[in-house]
Formats: structure tokens, sequence, C-alpha cells
């Protein structure tokens, strides 16, 4: 540890991030706070922590102040959770250089072992009399260079190796990692995202940094296909795109897990709603009434109150669930009065009857542009390379003849038990007879 | 649901209720008949689940992974199919012993617990009806299968040759290949193969299956990410869901690096290993069930 205290700071900096404890802190310490994350409900507003936590404080302990200002209301974007990240990935960066590619070298490196008390030191090894030991070396490199070894023949040794892309594999996922990472910051800053609610025959104009339009986008049609209980199966919108560069409007719909890519942005069928019901009082003009969502009386109801009287009393609420109706209108008591379908027949209410047309629904469109994307992606392909890659154990065998005798030793680095097993039924295959040879390496 | 799917299912758990008492008597006695009785029993009980699966996929008309039932039956599926592969790869008394029991817990689980309607097949919501949900839902089933084994496996680690000194075996760097040199001497030297202990060879067992679970994980998290970002428009949103499967790959990566600190040896990797297991069935069960969070497929679930 003396030689520690004599480096400058950045190299003892540069030791710490890259060691491997750290690294290994950092993974729990990362899982830890994605638990926590879990366990808390996150982005509410600060008065729902309140109110909940300071009441019955989580895990019997902690209260409002101190989760809000750890920002465990926001663990992933909170300042310490993003820094742990950051950590990982600087950790990630240097360990591959300062470790895993000079382990890669040394691992492409054929090692030329000489002295048969070399062989000692791996776990699988063998020694045995042998005949004419120089002509088994030969025997054995033809016999592992047929099995698929890669084979080194050299004057009374031999050196044989298999799967070395496997020592790769490590190291790409690494790389993959921080791809990914580096994808994720870029996307992240220089990215967007935009909902929006879209009525059909509604446009959206979107402006680019600068303020000028960069696209215009109208919905043309929405539709939901349900099946025969009314549970929706899948939401088309029609699309027509128009951009102020000269050239014919782009036509084309979006559905769930089918967005549209154009102009560097994605758009996605993200969600739907009611947005507004059609219907006539009496012998009145068609009237198209805006409705709200009413999360108090369930996840997707939407519903609006309107006035029966002249003078804005006796009012009822009209509720819908679903664009194939019926829309239910519930007295200002709160009792149920009855059901419209649209297009059905009318409700009297105080003699005034009723009547829905038409129920409208409106069209979740998500826009999005994440430049990092490509990059993120390119990091997934590099990781699945590399953990493809790690399945492949690395196989290296030595074989020494010296006075009469044939020394073995061999290397596995994931596989070692399997490996050891398998090597003198591997010898005593390609070295017929090897009967001595077999009982000394099993033994 | 169809009468003969649950008959299948049944037929497999009673396979597995005999198979078990069989798996750990031959642990004490080594009986290599009775060893093979207990894979021929383990292998129907892959059949028949394989079976019941292909025929609720017939039923239903999608994947069979739609509620908890039908998941606890892939996952017994996939927790014997891992078991006999591992048996495959290295024979010992000691597998079906330790991983025996998950695919008849869960199994169990999946057929006497559950209430009526989580075992009826449900019509999958718009996001799901894509045909990544075939790629990743079944390579994450079978990563959870092989993971749980694996720490399982570790579990015979920390179980096995107790009083003894492990050494850890396998590591992408291959630690676990070397020992102590002979040191020098006249005369020709013998060289022999070191012995593995029983736990050592469980430790490289575990180790080896537990890389192939974490690659699977690793494939499965990469799909659902690829799909959410076609589906919903990011590729990562920290729901409960996903965040939980990170801590699993999290806490395995952590797993895979301790064994390469020459300064951690023995039996803590294995410890470590088996806590997988929790973080597994957190993962698994209960996010959904201990209602740990809100798992909605994205804004149509309750649609």
């Amino acid at each position: 540890m003396t030689a520690v205290t004599t480096r400058s700071p950045l190299a003892r900096l540069l030791a710490l991030l890259s060691d491997l404890r750290l690294a290994v802190a950092l993974l729990g310490l990362i899982a830890l706070a994605s638990a926590i994350g879990t366990a808390l409900p996150q982005g509410d507003p600060a008065e729902a922590y309140h109110d909940h936590y300071d009441v019955a404080p989580w895990l019997g302990l902690i209260r409002a102040g101190p989760i809000l200002a750890l920002q465990l209301d926001h663990v992933y974007s909170s300042i310490w959770f993003l820094t742990l990240l950051g950590l990982l990935g600087l950790s990630l960066l240097l360990c591959s250089i300062r470790r895993q590619w000079p382990s890669l070298r040394a691992a492409l490196r054929w090692v030329d072992y000489t002295q048969p008390r070399q062989l000692s030191k791996l776990v699988a090894a063998a020694s045995c009399s042998r005949r004419d030991p120089e002509k088994d070396l030969g025997t054995l490199a033809a016999g592992l260079s047929r099995r698929g070894w890669q084979v080194k023949l050299q004057p009374r040794r031999l050196a044989a190796r298999r799967g070395v892309a496997g020592r790769v594999g490590p190291l790409l996922v690494h790389a993959g990692m921080i791809l990914l990472m580096l994808g994720a910051v870029w996307g992240a800053l220089a990215g967007s995202r935009l909902e929006r609610y879209l009525a059909p025959g509604r446009s959206l104009e979107l402006l680019d940094r600068r303020g000028h339009a960069h696209l215009s986008l109208t919905l043309d049609h929405f539709s939901v296909a349900r099946d025969p209980l009314g549970r929706p199966e899948q939401f088309q919108s029609d699309l027509t795109l128009v951009s102020p560069t000269p050239g014919s409007p782009e036509r084309s719909s979006i559905s769930v897990n089918h967005p549209l890519r154009s102009r560097g942005i994605t758009l996605y069928q993200a969600d739907w709603a009611i947005a507004a019901l059609t219907l006539r009082f009496g012998r009145s003009p068609a009237l198209q009434i805006p409705v709200q969502p009413l999360p108090q009386l369930g996840e997707q109801v939407w519903g609006v109150v309107l006035p029966t009287r002249p003078d804005g009393t006796v009012p009822v609420l009209l509720t819908v669930e679903s664009e194939q109706g019926p829309v239910t209108v519930f007295d200002a008591a709160g009792q149920r009065i009855g059901q419209l379908s649209p297009g059905g027949a009318p409700l009297e209410l105080q003699g005034l009857p009723l009547r829905i047309t038409e129920i409208l629904p409106a069209s979740g469109i998500l826009l999005k542009r994440d430049p990092g994307v490509p990059l993120v992606y390119l990091g997934f392909a590099v990781l699945l390379l590399g953990g493809g890659l790690s399945m492949i154990s690395t196989q290296q065998l030595w074989t020494i003849a010296s006075e009469g005798r044939l020394y073995l030793g061999g290397f596995s680095n994931r596989n070692v038990v399997a490996f050891q097993d398998q090597l003198p039924l591997l010898l005593t295959e390609i070295l017929e007879p090897a009967d001595q040879c077999r009982t000394i390496a099993a033994g | 649901m169809g009468q003969p799917v649950l008959l299948l299912g049944l037929a497999a758990f009673a396979l597995l209720l005999l198979a078990l008492p069989l798996a750990f008597w031959t642990l004490t006695t080594p009986r290599p008949p009775l060893r093979a009785v207990v894979r021929g029993l383990i292998a129907t009980a892959n059949a028949l689940l394989a079976s019941q699966l292909i025929l609720r996929w017939l039923e239903s008309g999608h994947f069979p992974v739609s509620n908890l039932y039908e998941s606890l039956c892939f996952l017994s599926w996939g927790a014997t199919l891992a078991q006999l592969l591992v048996e495959r790869a290295a024979p010992s008394a000691w597998i079906p012993a330790l991983t025996t029991p998950l695919s008849l817990v869960s199994l169990g689980f999946a057929s006497f617990a559950l209430p009526d309607q989580l075992q009826t097949s449900s019509p999958l919501v718009p996001a799901l009806r894509s045909s990544w949900l075939v790629m990743h839902v079944s390579v994450i089933m079978v990563s959870y299968a092989a993971l749980m084994v694996g720490s399982l496996l570790a579990l015979g680690v920390l179980l096995a040759d107790r009083g003894q000194r492990v050494q850890l075996r396998g590591s992408s760097v291959g630690s676990g290949a070397y020992r102590q040199a002979a040191s020098a001497g006249k005369g020709g030297l013998a060289l022999a193969a070191v012995a593995f202990s029983q736990a050592e060879r469980l430790d490289n067992l575990s180790y080896r299956t537990i890389t192939v679970g974490f690659m699977l994980l690793t494939v499965g998290i990469v799909s659902g990410a690829v799909w959410a970002n076609e589906a919903w428009g990011s590729y990562w949103s920290w729901d409960p869901k996903e965040t939980w499967a990170l801590i699993c790959w999290l806490f395995y990566a952590a797993y895979l690096h301790t064994r390469l600190n020459r300064g951690w040896q023995g039996r803590h990797s294995a410890l470590l290993a088996t806590g997988g297991l929790a973080v597994i069935i957190i993962c698994y069960i209960g996010v959904n069930l201990l209602g740990v969070g809100l798992h909605s497929y994205g804004w149509f679930l309750s649609s």
C-alpha cells in the first residue's frame, strides 16, 4: 500500500474509480435506490406526501419532510441517483480501459510454457510415461485441430486453444452499456416529447426551436376497434402531415404498436378520450358540448353537467365511458334517471326530450423526438453481442514432452470443472492407446 | 378454462410431488437407477406442462402468459427444462434435490393458491397485441427460471461440504483455473488434476447457469425496451415491473463481479446468488401481488 501514497491524486482517483469493489457497491446502491423508487409513489405533488406520510410515516420512520428533502418523491431524476449512474458510467469506462483491455490483450497472446513445472499451477493437469512423447505431440496437434482447436506446435511442446472469442464478451458488454448511457444522456438533453388529445378534424401546428412552422398535423379520422364485449382491441388514427417545404401532404395512419416516423419525429398512438357529446334538447339544433374526465367516478369516465331550465337550475349530469355509448343521466341528487344511446330514443327530462346524436372520441397522440435512440439501440446491439460471446468458455491446453514423459496442463475460464472432467476423455480419444495417461489424469 | 388444461397441470404437479422425495433419497444413498427414475419423472412433467401450455395457446388464441396462472405454469416448465439441461451437462444427485422444489412450489401455487379469476384466460389489452409479446415474455420467464435454478444450485454450495473451504471455480477471467505451482525439486514431476469438492462443482454449475440466465434476462430487458419504444415512445419509463427486472439484472451483475475479486473467495458469492432468489420472487410475484407500486401496461390496461 506504500506505493499508493506516492502516486498523484489523479492517479489515485482513477484507481479508485476503476476499483472492482466500487463497481459492485455502485451496482448495489443503484439497485437499492431503484427499489425505493418502486416502494414510494413517484412524482406526486408535495401536499400528497404530507397528507400521507406525516400521518403514517414510511416504514414507520420517515415523514414527508425527509422524503422531499432526499428527493425520494422523484428518485429516478434526483441529483444523487443521476450522480450514481454517472459514477457507474465512469467506472465502466475506466474499468474497460484500465483492466479489461490489458486483460483481453493478455488473453489473446499465446503463452509459451517450456518447463513441466510451469504447468503445475493449472488445476487441470496430468503427466504420464510414453514410449515416444514427441510423436504423441504430433498426434495431439492433428487431433485437436480436427476438433476445432487452434494449435501451435513447437519443438518438444504444443499449445492449443479454443473459444478465445469468449474473452472479448465482457469488454463488449461494458462498451454497449457505455454507448446506451451516452445515448440516454443525449436523448435527455436534445430530445423532446409532447402529448396532445386531438379530436377528428382538428389540427396541431408544430414549431421548431426558432419558432418557425415545422409540421402541421391533422387528425382525419379516429376509430376504436372493440371485441363483442366492448373491450378495446385497437385504436387507430388517420393523419395528414403537411410541412411548409414543397411537397404533397403525407397521409398515414398510426395505431398501438405501429408508430409513424417522419421528419425526425415519431408519432405514437398513446391514448384516447371522449372529447364531446352532440345532443339535442327538444327541437334545438345539434349542440356539441365538450366533456371533462371525471376521475372521481372511475379511470375512464367523462361527463358534463347541463342545466335543464332556462334559469340554469335543475342540472343533470351526463356520463359516458365509451364512444359507442351509452350516455348515463343522473339528477342533482345523484340518482340515475336513465340511459341514452347515440341516435337512439330520447329521454324525457322535466318534459324536455333529450337526444344524443353523436359521441366524439379524441385520439391521444404522443409526438417524440429522441436523437439518442440510434445510439441506445447500437448500445443494445453491442451489449447483446458481448453477452452472446460471453457464453463461450475459453479453453487452453499445453503439452510438453520431456524425458520420456508427456506433461499436460489445461485452462478454462468459465467451465473449469467440466473441462477438467473431459480432458482425460479427450486425451484417450486422441492418443490411443493412452491407458497410462488416462489413469493418472483421472486420478 | 378447459378441463384438460387443469388436468394436465395437476398431473405434472403429481409427478413432481413424487419426484421430490425420491430426489432427496438419492442424495443420501447413491442409487443410479433411482436417479434415472427421478429424471424420467421430471422430463414427463416437463412434457405435460409443454402440452398444457400449447393447449392453452390453442384455446385462447394468444401466447399463454396473460395471467399469473399461465405464467406460473410457464415458469415451472422453464425450471424443469433448466434443471434437465443442467443435469445433462453435469450429472449430480444434488441438482434434482435442489431444484425440483422450485417447479413444485410454483405449480402448486398456480394450481391451489390462486383465486379463480386469476386462473381464467383474459383477453389482451391493445398494447400487448404484438408479436413482441411472445419473444419478450418467454425470454424473460425462461431467464427467471434459469436464474432461480442457478440460485438454488448456489444454495447447494452453502449446504454441501460444510466446514470445508471453497475456492471459486469459474469466472470471466478464469481465476479458478489456477493453484499454487509445485515447488522446485529433483527428478521427474508428477502432475495430477485437482479434485474438486462437491461444493466447488456446484459453485461452477451455479455460476454457469446464472451466466446463461443473466444473458437471457439481458435479451428480455432489451427486447422489452425496444418494444416499449415502438408501442409507447419510450424505451425506459421506470415502471415498477421493468425497474424490478433491472434490479434483478444489477443484483446478478454484482454477483458476477464479486467472482472477479481474488479477495472474495469462499461462500460469499454463493450467499449473494442465493439472495437473488428473493429479488426474483419480489420482481415476479411481489410487484403484482403485494401492490408495490402500480404495474400497468401503459395507458391502456384499464380501458
